[in-house]
């Protein structure tokens, strides 16, 4: 007998020892890992070993009952006594060859038909287990990752890049959204994914696999249990947070000023730099708009506000009102709710004063006795739309004609000239009102002109719809969240005017000797950079006064890819502002981005900086 | 219907995989190691690849990271690992080498059906 032989048949009958032990163990507790794995691995050696002497039968028969115990491993069929027995067997049988082998080196004739039994046996006791208790082994075995967990590993996956990732990430992306029957969304990943694998760029993918995500959380309270899980956090601190946000857009700008100076010196870190820069920038977008989504209220916490003084008014005015309210979890950021109640309940007033009719005229009108004001909240799209409806008279045209031609608001001619719908218009003048007395509720000179100012100064806007003879329906449609602008107030030939903040790269102060003329206008050096300067008093046709201080403040500015310095008088605050496209003199005017109303009721003018610097 | 093809050593567990997939209509292919599954992927293209970690002549590792190296659209297949190992540094390895998700054994009847509709985005 060769040495080789011998070795074997030594460390075979070491191995069918511990199997043994291990598949004795295995019975008595059927969920021991270890028994397991150490089954199997002697059966996985007994096979190995079996091939390299060539007793093709017994390796046929190890590799048998290896995949037994394997599928067992893989929660494929429970630990049971006749899975255990026919183990048993094997080793049995490798018993008795072993003996063989060791009289005659060889393996027994009659062994290529014990294998196959063997092999038989295992197989069919597979099946056997799975079609008599499937449920043992599935009940003990972990569910599946939920969809929305695999997509979120994604990002993690496709961190090291390249087009396989890219392809795969995008492919699993799309199916996991399919899966969810989120065709949309499975769209717009696959499209994005194209997108990623043109460019090369696997942030693209990233960042339009954490909106889904984020969309998802958003959404998620909805789909699964109503009773969604809240946290009480101080207002403050998510205001801070949405500060915060804004500071980090200003951080972002500077990398994005970075990347343009890296290019010229060293073209390779530029690139890496203006990729991080624009993922950057996704992500900050994205956080912003998580950040405000923390904002939002229900309008529930508004509209309760109303019941009391509707009830005394009614008293007051000896006009029965049912107050009926829809819609109350109809949410919008706070900073919309916050400025709701007071234009809603000028609304009201003004509904119970001149809208409801006296009982006595409801009557021979043949209405109801009780009159019905509705408050109602809905979210459409982008905007959430807030309505208060009466069923009283309605607005007359005639009298709103004659009650401006009274207070000369329009001249005669064009008061004739104007339709009924534009007449009732002119309820929102400045200065309107067409209380024939003034009652205690409303004429106390603050009109509608005030309720649109307010809705228009977080963006929204009011219209009105009356029905004469059948009431009367104000509708405020407001955006749902409030994107604020970051601007930076300066003070420049007297006035106030305020720069975007995503604009301004930094402040700085030029001595007056270091500004040079440069063919008809001026520029000045910063770190080895020729910046063109402009004076924006003088820019913007409010002259500089006086004589120019011994040093000129700037703000150093990027717009368009290009550096701008801008001087100014005076720098002022940092504040959120809500940004409305200039209308009337000022729409068309060069330099104007647009004009935001300040607490104070104020006009701050927000510059265009391409404008300005050209 | 969605193709599977199924990478894995020990024949039962392609027995127990395959039987799984086909009695709810997906397509089963079947690989004993990387090599194999490279050799057939090259033939015919697959939906999902599901892995095993430990395989003789090339593991799932290797085969993950060479495949992640070929042309599309053989690079893009979603590939789900299924292991013994439980460390999060053999998920991190996993992923690293190319695997979309990586599930520890034992998987059920059903999850093995749920990670299938999921990667190959059978609406639920």
């Amino acid at each position: 007998m060769n040495e080789f032989l011998e070795q074997f048949l030594v460390e075979a009958r070491e191995l069918v020892e511990q199997a043994t032990n291990d598949l004795l163990a295995l019975e008595a507790a059927p969920s021991d890992r270890e028994s397991l794995d150490g089954a199997f691995r002697v059966f996985h050696t007994l096979k190995g070993g079996a091939g390299i002497v060539d007793f093709a039968a017994m390796s046929r028969a190890m590799h048998a009952a290896e995949d037994v115990l394997a599928t067992v491993r893989a929660g494929g069929r429970p630990v049971d006594a006749a899975l255990i027995g026919d183990c048993l067997t094997a080793i049995d049988n490798v018993v008795q060859w072993l003996d063989t082998i060791q009289d005659t080196g060889a393996l027994p004739q009659n062994a290529d038909a014990a294998a196959d039994r063997l092999v038989a046996r295992l197989v069919a006791g597979e099946t056997a287990a799975r079609d008599a208790k499937p449920e043992v082994a599935e009940t003990s075995t972990p569910p599946a990752a939920s969809p929305l967990a695999i997509l979120e590993a994604q990002i993690g996956f496709l961190g090291a890049g390249g087009d396989g990732r890219i392809g795969a990430a995008g492919r699993l992306a799309a199916n996991l959204l399919r899966h969810l029957n989120r065709t949309d969304d499975a769209d717009e990943i696959a499209r994005v994914t194209g997108e990623s694998l043109k460019s090369g760029r696997a942030a693209t993918l990233i960042d339009a696999i954490t909106q889904v995500l984020q969309a998802s959380t958003e959404a998620a309270p909805l789909r699964s249990e109503p009773l969604s899980r809240t946290l009480r956090v101080d207002a403050e601190r998510v205001n801070a947070l949405v500060n915060l946000t804004g500071e980090l857009t200003v951080a972002k700008n500077a990398i994005g000023h970075i990347a343009r100076l890296a290019r010229e010196s060293d073209s390779s870190l530029a690139a890496a730099i203006q990729d991080e820069h624009a993922r950057l920038e996704r992500l900050i977008a994205t956080l912003q708009r998580a950040v405000l989504g923390l904002r939002v209220l229900p309008l529930r916490t508004v509209f309760q506000r109303f019941s009391r003084p509707v009830r005394e008014m009614s008293e007051s005015l000896a006009k029965p009102v049912r107050l009926e309210t829809e819609g109350e979890d109809t949410e919008a950021d706070k900073a919309i709710v916050d400025i709701l109640f007071e234009p809603l309940l000028h609304v009201v007033r003004n509904a119970m004063d001149h809208g409801i009719e006296p009982a006595a005229e409801r009557e021979a009108a043949g209405k109801s006795l009780i009159a019905a004001i509705h408050l109602r909240a809905c979210r459409e799209g982008e905007h959430v739309v807030i309505e208060v409806e009466d069923d009283g008279r309605g607005i007359d045209a005639d009298r709103v004609r004659a009650a401006a031609a009274e207070r000369r608001l329009v001249a005669p001619d064009a008061l004739a000239a104007m339709s009924d719908a534009e007449a009732v218009e002119l309820i929102f003048a400045p200065g309107f009102s067409t209380a024939r007395a003034v009652t205690g509720l409303s004429g106390r000179g603050v009109g509608m002109d005030a309720v649109r100012t307010a809705v228009e100064r977080v963006g929204g806007g009011v219209q009105l719809r009356t029905d004469p003879g059948s009431g009367s329906i104000v509708r405020f449609v407001l955006p749902f969240s409030v994107m604020m602008t970051r601007v930076m107030t300066v003070q420049a030939g007297g006035q106030m005017f305020g720069i975007p903040l995503d604009a301004v790269v930094e402040t700085v102060r030029i001595p007056r000797g270091q500004v040079h003329p440069v063919g008809g206008a001026h520029a000045f050096v910063l770190r080895d950079r020729t910046v063109p300067l402009v004076d924006l008093g003088r820019t913007l046709g409010r002259g500089g006064g006086g004589a120019p201080a011994a040093e000129a403040t700037v703000v150093v500015t990027l717009s368009g890819g290009q550096l701008g310095g801008l001087e100014v008088d005076r720098l002022g605050e940092r504040m959120d502002v809500m940004l409305k496209a200039p209308d009337g003199l000022l729409a068309g005017l060069p330099g104007i981005a647009g004009t935001t109303m300040l607490g104070d009721g104020s006009v701050l003018l927000i510059l265009d900086l391409s404008g300005v610097l050209q | 219907m969605a193709r599977i093809l199924i990478v894995d050593d020990a024949s039962l567990v392609r027995l127990y995989y395959r039987q799984t997939l086909e009695a709810a209509g997906f397509e089963v292919r079947e690989a004993f190691n990387g090599l194999e599954a490279l050799e057939k992927l090259l033939v015919e293209p697959v939906d999902m690849l599901i892995v095993d970690v430990n395989m003789p002549q090339m593991d799932g590792m290797t085969f993950l990271k060479a495949l992640r190296g070929q042309a599309l659209p053989i690079a893009s297949i979603p590939a789900l690992v299924v292991s013994t190992e439980a460390g999060v540094q053999d998920m991190a390895a996993a992923q690293a080498a190319g695997a979309n998700f990586y599930q520890v054994k034992p998987l059920s009847r059903d999850a093995l059906l749920q990670y299938a509709r999921m990667f190959c985005g059978v609406p639920a």
